[in-house]
C-alpha cells in the first residue's frame, strides 16, 4: 500500500481548513491522488488531471484527445454505449474534456456517481463500475488496429465538432470579449493560447497523431487524481485506484512543464476596437500585476480584487452600476498563476469614455488612498467566509488546491486565511500601485466615427 | 404542522402555516451552510390585479414590474440592503421568473440574524423617484445584455411563436418601453398588492431546531402583519391569462456563428396539483428516451453533424395555468432538424419504442432528483414547486416511482403532437 506523503496527520485545525482537506498519496512518479472525506457530500466525485504545458498545436491536440476519448472504449465502442452506461448508474456524470490553469492545460476526466445508501436497494456499488469506466477511458479506449490508433471516421467528425465549439465561442459575447482580449495582450505567451485549441490546427490533425499524443500524456505527464467521498477512503478504495492508474510506465519528464513565470511589463497600453452585431458593448481591462500565487504579495492582491470588484459591495459595482447606472454587470477577476486581471463590463457602446475612466479612478484611487477600513474588514470577511465554505464545494475546494500544486504553493486554506486577515491598508495600496494596464479591449455594434 | 419523511435519505420535513406565510422547515444535522428561500407568487405574467374591495376594477400594470420590483427591494434608507447581509457573512439572491420572485440567503453562522434581514430586505419597501431612474437605466443595460444572448433570445422566440402575444413570451424584465412607464408609484402599488406573507412560501433548510426556528418564523411573520395592518391591504385577486397555443414561425436575425432552431410544444391537458407535477417528470422522462445523450437519434444525428452536443437540449416547464416543453439545438441545417425531430415523435408513438429505454431513464431521473437533497439550495426550489401544488415536500421522488410507461404514451399524444407547435430559427443577420 502506497504511504500517504502528506494530508491530516501533519495537518492543523486552523479556522479554515487546512493541509487536512486532502490526504496525498503518491501511486507512482509523478502520479498522485488526493482524497477528501466529505460525509456532507451523497455523491463519490473522481477527477483526472494530466497536466501539459499550452504550446502551439498540442493545444488542438489535447481538446481534440479530450472528446474522441469520450466517445467510446474497448468494452463500450460507441458514444450511446458510453452513455447509457452512464445512466444506469443512476445518471453518473461522466466526462472528458480540457482545463486552463495560467499556462498549463490539462485534460480533466471527471465522473461523480451516489453513494449506494442512497440507492433504492441501497446494496449497490456505483464506485466500481465508475472507476472501470474511467480506466477504459484511459488506458483501452475505442481503437482501431488497421488505422493505427483511434478510427478516422471518429476523428474526423469531431474535428468538426471541436471547430463548431471554437466557432460558437462567438454566440457567448462576454467569453469572447475576453478571449480577444486575452489573445491580443499575451500573443507569443503561452496563456494566450485557448485551451480549446485552434481551427487552424485541425486539418492537419489525424487519428494516428493522436494517439501518439495520447500515450505521451499517459506516461510522461503529471497526473493527480482527486476522489472524494462521503466514505472514509480505506485500503481497498486506494487499491482500486492503484490497479486501475498506477499500474502502467511512467517516466515524467519534469522540464517539460517548467513554470514561464509572471510577464513582462508592457511599454505602453494596447487599445483594441472590434466591430460585431452586439445590442450591448463590451469593455475588457486587462492588467499584469508583478505578483502571482507564490508571491509573498498574492493575498493583498486578493483582497485588491475583492473589494475593487468582485461583487456587488465592489466599488466597481457600486460607482459604475449603482451611481453612474452605465452598466448591468461588471466584475474584476485574477489569473493567479500568471499574474494578471482582468475587468469586464458590459455597457452602452456609446459609454466607452465614461466607463473606462470610472474604471480607471478607481484603480487609481486605491492606489493612492488606500481603502477605507470599513470596505477592508468586509473584504477579508467575505474572503475568509469564502475560504471556509469551500468543503461545500468541491469542485472550487480542488481547483483550490490543484492551482497550489501547480504552482508549487503552500496548500492550506488556514495559511491563506491567516494571510487574507493579516493584510494592511497599505499592502492593498501596494498592490493597487503595482497593476499596470495593458490591454483595453472594446467589441461594439459602432465603427469609429459613427 | 405536518411532517414528510424523505424516501432515500432518513430525513424529515416539516410543513404548514406561520401566520399567513407558507413555511416548510428542512433541518440537516451539522449542515455547515444554512439557506433560505422566500418566494413569493408574482412573476412576469401577473401584469393586473384586482383588489377583493373593488373585484370589478382591475389595474392593468406595464411589462417588467415583477422584475424591477425585485431589484429596487434592495434599496433601503440607509442604502443598499445587501452590505448588511454581507456584514453577516451570508449571500443574499434574488430572481424573477414568468410566475415567481424569489429571494433567498445562505450563510454559515448567524443564520437566525440573517433570515430577520431577509424579511426585512422583502417587505420593508423604500421606494424613491431617483432610485427608480437609475435602476431604470440599470435595467435596460440588462435587456441589452439578454438580446445579445442566443439562448434567452431564441427562447422567448420560440415561445412567442407558441402563444402570441401572451406574457408567457414576454421578456421577463419587460422591454425598454415598457420600463419607461414604470415608476416608485407603480412599484408601491405592485408591491401592496403582492408582497403579502399570504402569496408566499418559505423554506428554510440547515442545522437548527425545528420548534426554535418554527417559532422564530412565527415571530417575524407576527411582526410583519402588525406592520402590514397598519396599511390595512385587502386581499389581492390575480387572474393568469390561459395560455392558448397559436403556433406559428418566427425567423429572427442575431450575431451568431450557426442557426439556433427550437420547437416549442404546449400541453393541451392543462393538468394541476399532484397530475402537474406528475405531466412534469413524464415529458423529463420522454423526453430524454426519445432526444437524450443516450437515444438513437442523438447519436444518429451527432454522427451526421445535425445536431452538436454544446447546444442541443430541452426545457419542460410546468406551472400553474401552462406547460410546455421547448427543444433547441445549433444546427447548419434547422429545417432538416426539425424534419428529423417530427419524424423521431412519429416512430415513437408506435409500438414499444418508449418501453425499450424507460428504466435507464428512471434510474437516471432517480439519481438526479435525489442530487438535488446534497445542499439546501438545489432542492429548495423543487421543494417550494411541490408545497405550491398542495404536494409534500418531497412529493418529486414519490411520484417517479409510480410513472408507468403509459403515462409517457399520454404525454407524448397530449404534448407532443404534430400539428401544432411553435418554431423559431434565430440565424446569423
Amino acid at each position: 500500500m502506497p504511504e500517504p506523503i502528506c494530508g491530516s496527520h501533519h495537518g492543523q485545525n486552523g479556522d479554515g481548513g487546512d493541509a487536512s482537506d486532502y490526504e496525498t498519496i503518491r501511486l507512482a512518479d509523478q502520479l498522485y491522488l488526493h482524497t477528501n472525506h466529505a460525509p456532507h457530500f451523497m455523491a463519490s466525485r473522481v477527477d483526472i488531471f494530466i497536466r501539459d504545458r499550452l504550446q502551439p498545436q498540442q493545444n488542438t491536440r489535447l481538446a481534440l484527445l479530450a472528446r474522441v476519448l469520450e466517445r467510446g472504449t474497448k468494452a463500450l465502442p460507441t458514444m450511446r454505449a458510453i452513455n447509457q452506461f452512464a445512466d444506469g448508474l443512476f445518471g453518473a456524470a461522466y466526462g472528458s474534456g480540457v482545463d486552463q490553469f495560467g499556462d498549463v492545460q490539462a485534460l480533466h476526466l471527471g465522473l461523480e456517481v451516489l453513494d449506494s445508501v442512497f440507492l433504492p436497494d441501497r446494496s449497490e456499488d456505483l464506485l466500481r463500475p465508475g472507476l472501470e469506466l474511467l480506466h477504459d477511458v484511459l488506458f483501452h479506449p475505442y481503437s482501431n488496429a488497421d488505422e493505427d490508433g483511434f478510427p478516422r471516421l471518429m476523428v474526423e467528425r469531431e474535428k468538426r465538432a471541436l471547430d463548431r465549439q471554437i466557432s460558437n465561442l462567438m454566440n457567448d459575447k462576454s467569453a469572447y470579449a475576453q478571449r480577444r482580449c486575452v489573445e491580443a495582450m499575451c500573443r507569443g505567451e503561452a496563456y494566450g493560447l485557448s485551451a480549446l485549441g485552434d481551427s487552424q490546427d485541425l486539418p492537419a490533425l489525424d487519428g494516428p497523431q493522436l494517439w501518439s499524443c495520447h500515450n505521451q500524456l499517459l506516461t510522461t505527464r503529471p497526473m493527480d487524481i482527486f476522489f472524494s467521498s462521503r466514505q472514509q477512503v480505506d485500503d481497498s478504495t486506494i487499491a482500486q485506484f492503484e490497479r486501475h492508474f498506477a499500474s502502467h510506465k511512467r517516466h515524467v519528464d519534469s522540464t517539460a512543464l517548467a513554470a514561464a513565470g509572471v510577464s513582462a511589463t508592457p511599454s505602453a497600453t494596447r487599445e483594441i476596437t472590434e466591430v460585431e452585431e452586439v445590442s450591448q458593448g463590451r469593455l475588457v481591462l486587462g492588467l499584469r500585476t508583478p505578483v502571482d500565487l507564490c508571491d509573498a504579495a498574492y493575498p493583498a492582491l486578493v483582497v485588491l480584487n475583492q473589494l475593487l470588484g468582485s461583487d456587488g459591495h465592489s466599488r466597481l459595482h457600486q460607482t459604475v452600476r449603482e451611481e453612474a447606472g452605465l452598466c448591468y454587470y461588471i466584475g474584476s477577476f485574477l489569473e493567479p498563476l500568471c499574474g494578471l486581471m482582468f475587468i469586464e463590463a458590459g455597457i452602452d457602446v456609446h459609454d466607452y469614455d465614461e466607463a473606462r475612466g470610472r474604471i480607471e479612478g478607481e484603480c487609481r484611487a486605491l492606489a493612492e488612498d488606500g481603502p477605507e477600513s470599513g470596505e477592508l474588514a468586509r473584504a477579508k470577511a467575505q474572503l475568509t467566509q469564502h475560504l471556509r465554505s469551500l468543503i461545500d464545494d468541491r469542485e472550487a475546494l480542488m481547483r483550490f488546491y490543484l492551482a497550489r500544486r501547480i504552482s508549487q504553493t503552500e496548500p492550506g486554506r488556514d495559511v491563506m486565511l491567516r494571510h487574507i486577515n493579516a493584510v494592511s491598508p497599505d499592502d492593498v495600496r501596494e498592490a493597487a500601485r503595482g497593476l499596470r494596464l495593458d490591454t483595453v479591449y472594446f467589441l461594439t455594434s459602432v465603427s469609429e466615427g459613427q | 404542522m405536518k411532517e414528510a419523511c424523505h424516501p432515500a435519505l432518513e430525513e424529515r420535513a416539516y410543513w404548514g402555516t406561520a401566520g399567513d406565510l407558507t413555511l416548510v422547515l428542512y433541518p440537516r444535522k451539522d449542515a455547515s451552510l444554512n439557506h433560505a428561500l422566500l418566494s413569493l407568487d408574482y412573476g412576469s405574467i401577473d401584469r393586473s390585479f384586482g383588489l377583493a374591495t373593488s373585484p370589478e376594477q382591475y389595474t392593468d400594470t406595464p411589462a417588467g414590474v415583477a422584475h424591477f420590483l425585485e431589484h429596487r427591494i434592495f434599496e433601503k434608507k440607509d442604502g443598499d440592503i445587501s452590505a448588511r447581509f454581507a456584514d453577516l457573512g451570508a449571500t443574499v439572491d434574488a430572481h424573477t421568473t414568468m410566475t415567481e420572485t424569489s429571494y433567498s440567503v445562505t450563510c454559515g453562522d448567524r443564520f437566525s440574524e440573517s433570515l430577520g434581514l431577509l424579511f426585512e430586505l422583502v417587505f420593508e419597501p423604500f421606494f424613491t423617484e431617483d432610485g427608480v431612474a437609475r435602476e431604470r437605466a440599470i435595467i435596460r443595460r440588462e435587456l441589452e445584455l439578454y438580446q445579445d444572448d442566443v439562448d434567452w433570445v431564441s427562447f422567448f422566440t420560440c415561445l412567442k411563436a407558441l402563444y402570441g402575444d401572451h406574457p408567457i413570451a414576454a421578456d421577463i424584465a419587460g422591454t425598454v418601453e415598457s420600463i419607461e412607464q414604470i415608476d416608485h408609484h407603480i412599484l408601491a402599488s405592485c408591491f401592496e398588492a403582492f408582497y403579502k406573507p399570504q402569496r408566499a412560501v418559505l423554506f428554510v433548510f440547515g442545522d437548527f431546531e425545528v420548534p426554535a426556528m418554527w417559532d422564530r418564523v412565527e415571530l417575524l411573520v407576527g411582526g410583519l402583519t402588525s406592520g402590514l395592518a397598519e396599511h390595512s391591504s385587502p386581499e389581492t385577486i390575480t387572474t393568469r391569462p390561459a395560455a392558448v397555443a397559436q403556433p406559428t414561425r418566427i425567423q429572427h436575425a442575431m450575431g451568431v456563428s450557426e442557426p439556433r432552431l427550437a420547437m416549442a410544444f404546449h400541453d393541451i391537458s392543462a393538468p394541476c396539483g399532484k397530475q402537474l407535477l406528475t405531466r412534469e417528470l413524464t415529458l423529463e422522462l420522454l423526453l430524454d428516451v426519445l432526444f437524450g445523450p443516450a437515444s438513437a437519434f442523438y447519436t444518429r444525428e451527432y454522427g451526421t453533424g445535425l445536431i452538436e452536443e454544446e447546444s442541443f437540449s430541452w426545457e419542460v416547464q410546468a406551472e400553474s395555468g401552462y406547460c410546455f416543453c421547448l427543444l433547441s439545438g445549433d444546427s447548419q441545417q434547422p429545417a432538416l432538424l426539425e424534419e428529423r425531430v417530427l419524424k423521431e415523435i412519429a416512430v415513437s408513438a408506435k409500438g414499444d419504442f418508449l418501453s425499450q429505454d424507460w428504466q435507464r431513464a428512471k434510474r437516471k431521473m432517480y439519481g438526479s432528483l435525489v442530487s438535488r437533497f446534497e445542499d439546501g439550495e438545489d432542492c429548495a426550489e423543487m421543494i417550494v414547486a411541490a408545497v405550491r401544488q398542495g404536494c409534500e415536500p418531497f412529493a418529486y421522488l414519490q411520484i417517479l416511482s409510480a410513472i408507468e410507461v403509459e403515462d409517457a404514451t399520454a404525454a407524448l399524444q397530449s404534448v407532443l403532437r404534430l400539428d401544432g407547435y411553435g418554431i423559431s430559427t434565430v440565424s446569423p443577420g
